[in-house]
Parts: C-alpha cells; sequence; structure tokens
C-alpha cells in the first residue's frame, strides 16, 4: 500500500493528463512522423516504373534518380521549377486578395456603423462553406471560350464575344476563385480578434488627437498582427496545396501547379517522384509557418487574443456608409449567390450551356436512364451509384467530425493542463505538422502505408475506416486549436473545487470539463464536418468503389463531360452543408478557430 | 561522412519500417497453383469446357464483380441477369489507372475482390499485369453464334493476334472532321495539323491525362520515317528538322505543340466542339476516340472520320477481358467473359459496344462503320515493347515543350 510505486501510479491516475499526452504521442508518431518518414525513404526507392526509366534496374533499389529528376535533371524545369513557380505566383497573389479583404469586411462588421451586420456576418462565411471548385465551376459557365470546346460560357451566348485565354484559364481566374474562397479564414480570425481589442486603447489615442487612420495603423494594426499572421499562414498554405480549383482552371492549358504535378504523379503510378514533389511541398509550408513565427511571432495555433475590453461606440462611416454596404452586397451577390445560382441553373438544362426555357428539365434529377442523355446514366435521384456516394459522405464527414471534437477536447486538455512541459509543446506542435502537408500527398502516403497489413494494423485498403482515419490525422489541427482555445477558457480552480469535493478525474471531465468545452467540441465539430464534406484533395487517391464519396464522383463525372450530374452533385454538397452548418449553430456551436 | 550517417540513417528507417516493395516474378505460390487448378484456368485449363458445371459452380460463387473502363454497362448488366439467374453482377466504374492502382494495392495487401478487368492500358498489361500473374488471360473455348443456343469454337472467329490477351472490343484514336462545314477531310496528312491554317484549331484530350494519348504520340516517334515520308509526299521536299529535334515524330509533336493545340479534359469535350452544326471554321480533333461517331445520333453533331490520311489517321487501342489472379469467383468471371464477347450479330453482351466507330475482334460481326481491314490499313496497333522500352522518352520530351 505505501509502495512508491503504486504511489505514483495513483497519483497518474488521479490526474492522468500525463497519460493522456503519451498516448497522443504515440498516436502522433504514428500517424503523422512514420507517414512522413515513409516517403522520405521511398523517394529514393525505385517504384515499379523504375524499370521504364532505367534499363535493367529493379523496383526496389536504392536510387537518387527522383531527386535529380525532378530538382536537376533536364526536365527539372517542367515538372518541378514551373509548376513550383506557378503556385507560388498563385499563393501569394491570392493571399494579397484574400488578407486585405477579409480584415477590410471583418472591420466593417465589427467596427463600423454598417447595416445589416447580421445578415453579412452569416453570408460572409458562406464562400468557406462552399467547396473551393464552386466558384471556380462557376468562373467557367461564365467566361470559358469557345475554342476550349464542349459549350462556351454564359459571355459568349449572350454577347458572341469570345474571353480571351487568360481571362478563361490559368493564374488569375484560379486567384480569384480560390482568393474569395478564403476570404472567411481572414473574415473570422479578424472578426474575433478586432472584437477582443481593448477598445479603450484606441479610445485614448483618439483623446490625445490621433486622427483615424493613425490609430488604425499605429494601434489597431499591431493589435491584430498576430490574427493577420495567422491568417496569412492559412491562407498562402492553402494556395500552395489546393488541387480541385487548380485543375479545373490550370490542365487546359498546360498551366501545371505544384499539386496537379503530384496527382499526375500518383495518377499515373510514378509514385517515387510524387513523393519527391511532396517532400518539397512539405518544406514550403513548413517555411511559411517558420518565417511568419519568426516576423510576427505568432503562435502556431490559430487562437486570437481573449479578454473583453470595453465596448466601443461604431466608426461612422458617414458618405463611405452606401459604398461600403454596396461593396458587402455585391461580394455576396458575385461570389455566394450567382456562383449557386448559375450552377443551380445548369442542373436544369437538357443541353449545357443553352439558356433558354424551353431547354429546362428535370431529367438530371429524377429522370430514367435515356442513352441520347449523358450516356444513359439516370437521374441523380435514380442512380444507386450517386445515392450511395450521398451517403458514404454524410457518413464520412458525420463520423470524421465526431471524433475530431472528442479528440480536439482531449488534446486541448492535455496541452493545457501541462502548459509548459515538453509534452505540451510536442503535442502542439505535432497536431499541427498535417497542416503543412498538402491534402494530395497526405492521401498519397495514407495509401501507401494502410494499404497493407502494417504491424498491429490490419490492410485497411478500401475500407470506410481508412477515409475516416485520414480525414481525423489531416484535420487535428483544426479540432485541436477548437480544443485548445476552449480548454484555456476553462478556469483550472473549477476542477480543482470538484478534486476536493472527492471527485475522480472521470467524473471530474464528464461533470466539470465536457459542459464547459461544449463550444469546442461544436467548433471542431463543424470545421470538420464542413472541410470534409467537401474535401477532394485528400481523398482522391484513397477512394474505392465502395467507399467514392459525392466529391470523388464529381470529378470523375466532370472528366467524363456529364456536367449536369456533377453541378447537381455539388449542389447538394452546398445544401448538406448549410443544413448541417445551420443546425449545429441552433446547437450553439460556431467556427472558431 | 556526413553523407556516410545519412545513409545509414535512411537505411534504417526503411529497414524499421519494412517499406521496400518487393514485386513477385515467374513462379507461382502454392495458392495460386491452387486456385488456378481449382478453377481450371491458365494451365489447368481444359480443351474442351463443360459450361453447365461452369454455370453450378458459378451459381454457388452467387456473384461476379467486374471493373470497367467503359460507362456504358447498364444494358449489358441487366441482359446477364436475364442470361444467368441467380448470379449476382457488381460493376465498378474505373479508368484504367485506377484499375491497376487497385489491383496492385490489394494484392500486395493479399486482398482478392475483383474478378474480371475490362481496361486497355495495353503496355502496362502486357508488360507488368501478365508476366507478374496480377491477371490471367482465360480464353473460353467458345463464343456464341447466332444466338446463345448455338456455340463456336473461339479460334474459328477471333484470330489468334487477338486471343492473349482476349480482346474485347477495338478502338481507333482518330483525326475527326465536321462533315457539314467541310464535304470531305481537309486534310492529306498528319502535318496538315500543324499548319498555320490550323493553328488554335486542332483539339485533343491532354496526354498526360490519359495513357492512350500519349501512347499515339509514341508511335509518331516510333515511325518517324513514316512520318518524314508523308511530308515529303505532301510537301515535295524532305523535311527540316529542328535544331536537336532528333527525328520527324518529335519534328511533328514540336510543330503540333507550337501551333497552339487545345488540350481538353476528356475526348467527348474536343469530339463536341469539333462537331457541333452550324460553324464556319470547326477545329479539327486529334486522336480522339472514333466511338464519339455516336454523338452525331446522340447529339446531332456532324463528325466524321478521316480515313485516308498519311502515314495514318491515329491509333487502334484495344480493350482487354481478364481474369484478376485469385479471383474470388471464377466461374462467374468466366460465364461474364464469354458473355461479353457477345453473339455473331454483335448482338446480347456486347451490344452496347457494337456502336459506329467500335469494333469487334470477331470475323463474323459486321462492323457498324468501317472495318477491321481499315483499323490495319490505315491506324497504328500499339507496340508495348517499344513503349515499354522508349515511351518515357516521348513523354519526357512532351513535358519539356
Amino acid at each position: 500500500m505505501r509502495n512508491p510505486v503504486f504511489r505514483s501510479l495513483r497519483r497518474v491516475l488521479r490526474r492522468p493528463e500525463k497519460l493522456w499526452g503519451l498516448a497522443l504521442i504515440l498516436g502522433l508518431i504514428l500517424f503523422v512522423v512514420i507517414p512522413v518518414s515513409y516517403m522520405a525513404v521511398h523517394s529514393f526507392v525505385f517504384d515499379s516504373w523504375g524499370p521504364r526509366y532505367v534499363r535493367g534496374v529493379q523496383p526496389g533499389q536504392w536510387t537518387l534518380f527522383y531527386w535529380d529528376r525532378v530538382l536537376i535533371g533536364k526536365l527539372s524545369r517542367s515538372i518541378f521549377w514551373e509548376p513550383f513557380s506557378h503556385s507560388l505566383a498563385i499563393a501569394i497573389s491570392m493571399s494579397a486578395m484574400a488578407i486585405p479583404l477579409g480584415a477590410l469586411f471583418a472591420w466593417l462588421v465589427v467596427r463600423t456603423d454598417i447595416p445589416l451586420k447580421g445578415f453579412f456576418n452569416a453570408v460572409l462565411i458562406v464562400p468557406y462553406i462552399l467547396p473551393s471548385w464552386t466558384i471556380g465551376l462557376a468562373w467557367l459557365t461564365l467566361f470559358k471560350a469557345e475554342r476550349f470546346g464542349g459549350q462556351p460560357g454564359l459571355i459568349h451566348s449572350l454577347f458572341g464575344i469570345d474571353p480571351p485565354t487568360w481571362l478563361s484559364y490559368g493564374l488569375l481566374p484560379i486567384v480569384i476563385s480560390l482568393g474569395a474562397h478564403y476570404i472567411p479564414y481572414t473574415f473570422i480570425l479578424l472578426r474575433g480578434a478586432l472584437a477582443s481589442v481593448d477598445a479603450r486603447l484606441e479610445e485614448s489615442a483618439e483623446i490625445l488627437g490621433a486622427r483615424r487612420l493613425e490609430i488604425l495603423r499605429k494601434i489597431t494594426f499591431p493589435l491584430v498582427l498576430p490574427a493577420l499572421g495567422s491568417a496569412f499562414v492559412l491562407t498562402f498554405g492553402k494556395g500552395l496545396g489546393e488541387f480541385a480549383c487548380q485543375a479545373f482552371l490550370g490542365l487546359p492549358i498546360r498551366y501545371y501547379t505544384m499539386s496537379t504535378r503530384v496527382y499526375s504523379a500518383f495518377e499515373h503510378r510514378q509514385h517515387s517522384q510524387g513523393y519527391v514533389l511532396t517532400l518539397i511541398l512539405i518544406l514550403m509550408t513548413a517555411f511559411t509557418v517558420l518565417a511568419n513565427q519568426k516576423l510576427v511571432g505568432a503562435r502556431k495555433k490559430f487562437t486570437t487574443i481573449s479578454g473583453k475590453g470595453a465596448r466601443r461606440k461604431p466608426v461612422k462611416l458617414g458618405p463611405w456608409r452606401l459604398p461600403a454596404t454596396l461593396l458587402l452586397l455585391g461580394f455576396a451577390l458575385a461570389f455566394v449567390f450567382a456562383p449557386i445560382g448559375l450552377i443551380a441553373w445548369e442542373t436544369f438544362m437538357k443541353y449545357e450551356g443553352q439558356y433558354s426555357l424551353t431547354n429546362l428539365t428535370l431529367h438530371y434529377w429524377v429522370g430514367k436512364g435515356d442513352p441520347m442523355l449523358a450516356d444513359g446514366q439516370p437521374g441523380i435521384f435514380r442512380s444507386s451509384f450517386i445515392l450511395g456516394a450521398i451517403k458514404n459522405s454524410v457518413l464520412l464527414a458525420g463520423t470524421t467530425a465526431l471524433l475530431s471534437g472528442v479528440i480536439g477536447i482531449l488534446l486541448g486538455y492535455a496541452v493545457v493542463r501541462t502548459r509548459g512541459s515538453w509534452l505540451s509543446r510536442a503535442i502542439e506542435f505535432l497536431s499541427f505538422t498535417p497542416y503543412m502537408i498538402p491534402g494530395i500527398a497526405f492521401g498519397g502516403i495514407y495509401l501507401s502505408i494502410f494499404a497493407r497489413k502494417w504491424g498491429p494494423l490490419p490492410a485497411l485498403y478500401g475500407t470506410f475506416a481508412l477515409l475516416v482515419l485520414t480525414c481525423v490525422a489531416k484535420y487535428l489541427p483544426y479540432s485541436s486549436g477548437s480544443g485548445i482555445s476552449a480548454m484555456h477558457q476553462i478556469d483550472p480552480s473549477l476542477e480543482e473545487a470538484a478534486e476536493i469535493q472527492g471527485e475522480g478525474w472521470l467524473g471530474r471531465f464528464r461533470k466539470v470539463i465536457l459542459p464547459l468545452a461544449k463550444g469546442g467540441f461544436l467548433s471542431a465539430f463543424l470545421l470538420t464536418f464542413i472541410t470534409t464534406m467537401r474535401v477532394l484533395d485528400l481523398i482522391v487517391l484513397l477512394v474505392t468503389p465502395k467507399t467514392r464519396t459525392m466529391t470523388s464522383i464529381i470529378f470523375r463525372y466532370q472528366q467524363q463531360g456529364y456536367t449536369q450530374h456533377a453541378y447537381g452533385i455539388m449542389l447538394l454538397i452546398v445544401v448538406i452543408t448549410l443544413v448541417g452548418h445551420y443546425l449545429v449553430r441552433r446547437l450553439g456551436g460556431r467556427i472558431q478557430f | 561522412m556526413r553523407m556516410r550517417i545519412f545513409g545509414s540513417v535512411v537505411l534504417a528507417l526503411a529497414v524499421a519500417l519494412g517499406a521496400i516493395p518487393v514485386l513477385g516474378q515467374g513462379g507461382l505460390t502454392p495458392e495460386q497453383e491452387a486456385w488456378l487448378k481449382a478453377a481450371k484456368i491458365g494451365p489447368y485449363q481444359p480443351e474442351h469446357e463443360d459450361w453447365d458445371a461452369i454455370y453450378q459452380a458459378a451459381l454457388k460463387e452467387g456473384k461476379v464483380i467486374l471493373y470497367s473502363l467503359s460507362s456504358r454497362y447498364p444494358d449489358m448488366v441487366e441482359a446477364f441477369k436475364a442470361a444467368y439467374p441467380g448470379i449476382e453482377i457488381e460493376v465498378y466504374d474505373m479508368t484504367g489507372n485506377e484499375q491497376i492502382e487497385k489491383l496492385m494495392r490489394e494484392q500486395a495487401a493479399g486482398i482478392y475482390n475483383v474478378d474480371v478487368l475490362f481496361l486497355s492500358n495495353e503496355t502496362t498489361v502486357t508488360m507488368e499485369l501478365l508476366p507478374q500473374h496480377l491477371v490471367w488471360n482465360y480464353v473460353p473455348d467458345t463464343v456464341f453464334g447466332e444466338d446463345m443456343e448455338h456455340l463456336i469454337p473461339i479460334q474459328e472467329v477471333i484470330p489468334e493476334k487477338f486471343l492473349n490477351p482476349l480482346v474485347h472490343s477495338l478502338e481507333a484514336k482518330v483525326v475527326f472532321y465536321n462533315f457539314e462545314t467541310y464535304p470531305c477531310c481537309p486534310l492529306r496528312t498528319l502535318w496538315d495539323l500543324t499548319l498555320p491554317e490550323w493553328k488554335g484549331r486542332v483539339q485533343m484530350k491532354d496526354p498526360m491525362l490519359t495513357e492512350e494519348n500519349m501512347n499515339f504520340l509514341q508511335m509518331v516517334v516510333m515511325h518517324a520515317d513514316q512520318m518524314a515520308a508523308a511530308y515529303e509526299a505532301e510537301f515535295g521536299e524532305p523535311l527540316k528538322l529542328s535544331p536537336g529535334i532528333p527525328n520527324a515524330g518529335y519534328e511533328w509533336i514540336k510543330r503540333l505543340i507550337e501551333n497552339e493545340i487545345v488540350l481538353t479534359t476528356s475526348d467527348g469535350s474536343a469530339a463536341k466542339a469539333v462537331g457541333a452544326p452550324g460553324q464556319e471554321r470547326p477545329p479539327m480533333t486529334c486522336s480522339v476516340a472514333s466511338s464519339k461517331l455516336r454523338y452525331n445520333a446522340s447529339k446531332g453533331t456532324k463528325l466524321a472520320i478521316c480515313w485516308n490520311l498519311l502515314p495514318v489517321t491515329g491509333i487502334t487501342k484495344r480493350n482487354f477481358l481478364l481474369t484478376a489472379n485469385l479471383a474470388p469467383h471464377p466461374n462467374a468471371a468466366k460465364l461474364l467473359i464469354r458473355f461479353m464477347l457477345g453473339d455473331s450479330h454483335g448482338g446480347g453482351g456486347f451490344a452496347p459496344w457494337n456502336v459506329p466507330g467500335g469494333w469487334s475482334p470477331r470475323t463474323d460481326v459486321p462492323p457498324k462503320v468501317g472495318s477491321l481491314d481499315m483499323l490495319h490499313q490505315y491506324t497504328w496497333f500499339l507496340d508495348t515493347q517499344w513503349i515499354y522500352e522508349h515511351g518515357l522518352e516521348v513523354q519526357d520530351f512532351w513535358l519539356a515543350q
């Protein structure tokens, strides 16, 4: 009974956060560290295409061939350097678009007397809820040039002029689509930061005679700088790793980016080359995160300044009120209502791109197969193939969200309660690492590792569990971010009080922590639900016919030219996500990073 | 010194991860021997097969799983269910690359899901899948004649060259023109596609997205001498190669890209762009599936094939029916494979593929358009050995342009 081993065991059981922490670290090593190492090793090994490149080699032999080919060889320019510069250009330009606009929107909604605040608060985060390529595809229905085949865009149908190539495909459309999609990142982050900046600081400056711009520059801006830093990292990282939009808007004119090159490598089963490109992408993202930490000093996690100051009276926009309102309304119209409307319209067109009333049909929703239309594919609600995908998608997003919510709370608890220890730092860093790995690459590694029986894990290839595992691991940064910021808000004294009352750890967790952490749980749930619903790049290599999701079949339908089906399924994703968002909001949850 | 430490760390990690893939080659495992024997496939296939016994065995298996590169299977599935009640059929619509990726991963993990693969990917099939015994070539002893009651020995109607591996159908990848605008094909040779007149007016699915189109470019390079001869035939003078370009095949590819070829994401969109009615200056396609001719009936397009081009109009690709290694339902697989070869009218299980621009390997099935002889005359068949050894040089050349 007085045995010291026993005593320390008791202590651990009473305060099990260390144990949690160790278990989490083990999990993170299994699902984060090992996959990255696996990839690093395999980038030095000939894959099954090796013998086609180099006469006489065997798959499995060691080689520097792939690194040489990607970085130095005579093809390095087209395999790597050009896509690399395109990816950088996209990431930089879309950050330059999304961050100032998102900041402006947040400032307008939080700090000024702009009307319709509730409406804007709700509608300005919708682009984030929509799949990133919604805007991209809507762009094509507007600006597609005739010479690219298929039906030309609306502009051509209405005015008979063909938009120039740079307007249809390539850098500009990609940047605008992605930029608009990621404006909500900055908007949400800055909205939180601005709301919590103590207004008294700004008011004192005003009393001291500072002009408004000066206050913005000298007081407000430095205070929200960490939040801006987080927004930059999130946006920039997405610009590097995003796949779908860059594929739809880049491939037709041979505008390749890192992520489409990675996809093409895995698609052609040239795995080793894919690993090399992936490792470089990880390094690029890691560099961004580190640079941001050095420059801004922002924490890796996405929490913003907390604590409440005095409410200040809203800034009067005066003559700017109308233009500002119109700007926000215009944005909502152009990037929320118009894309959804256009896409919805397309699904009712018998022949795509013909904007007349006689061309309207319900065929692609409820029709039986007609060999004359889309090779006889039945309508969406009649196709067991599509209905199965809908079921899979909802199940996947729901399971992932539920698990992520739970894991987020556990992670948050372990990190916050062991604050300051190496354990806390290690968990926080490792759980952020998946953010640095582009979705397409993350999926590729998981495909390679967990496809076959590996250690204690059974072969997961083709199982639903593999998809869930991949999504949960990839979205750890979201769940841990939500969990940590939720746990920060729970005063340890509450738990101590319960402990004094003689509650065991489980009881404390259930009665004290869980009820208070509901917000964090719901936030993690919501973020991962939305993200999983519309994810394509992460799982495009992992889905199999049985585990197909809505996004994966959209990609296939789009490639096969079944446009109405593709758009219809996309519309369903939007509807399901919005309904999910609404339901969670009703439970009191809201998105916070 | 540092490199050596680095090397050993990498090696240690690799060993720790048990990660280096090893591919089986040559010898059969006892498991495979047993399966082949029980399924009567490969060396154990009898000269005359007992189809009643096969059906009975298939009934016990209860279902068959097909991976199909073509989405035209729904009618075939219904007909199969009617012909063989009691056997479920599951079809998954996947590209050839997806099928191969999935098959390789599964077999490496010891998972055996699929029975029949319906795919093209000629080089990978003949150079990797078959030699590594990831799939088996099963050729039924007979096919249906007039109807399912009449059987014909398969050698009588399918030439030997289409039996190893078994070809389900053939399709050409061709140059299309719009016959409403042009009374006949406006080109004489493939070189015309590189002339200023057709600048920005040639459409092809991105060869980086589909192996078939890369195969077309590879064949152009392999037949560089024919390309050079065609140039001389049209312009009356020998072709002058650009600096650093090794032969006429590469020269053609280079000029095609410089002529602003439009790359599409599907054959369908290229075919629609060319065939749309009422155009003054319609584009041409390059290496688009001949079966898109069916759009003329379904979408009102005006597509016609430029058959008589020098040196060829394109390539012929073969679609194979293969039995997966250790397939869980081998007898049902046999029924399905024979069924999909159809009857001598091109009906039954072959009906969905019996379309203009699609060909059965069966000499007794009358094609809707052209003939098997025309394929030999006007297209190149793929040389998979050459593609396996030199194909990536062409792909790299394309990438570098």
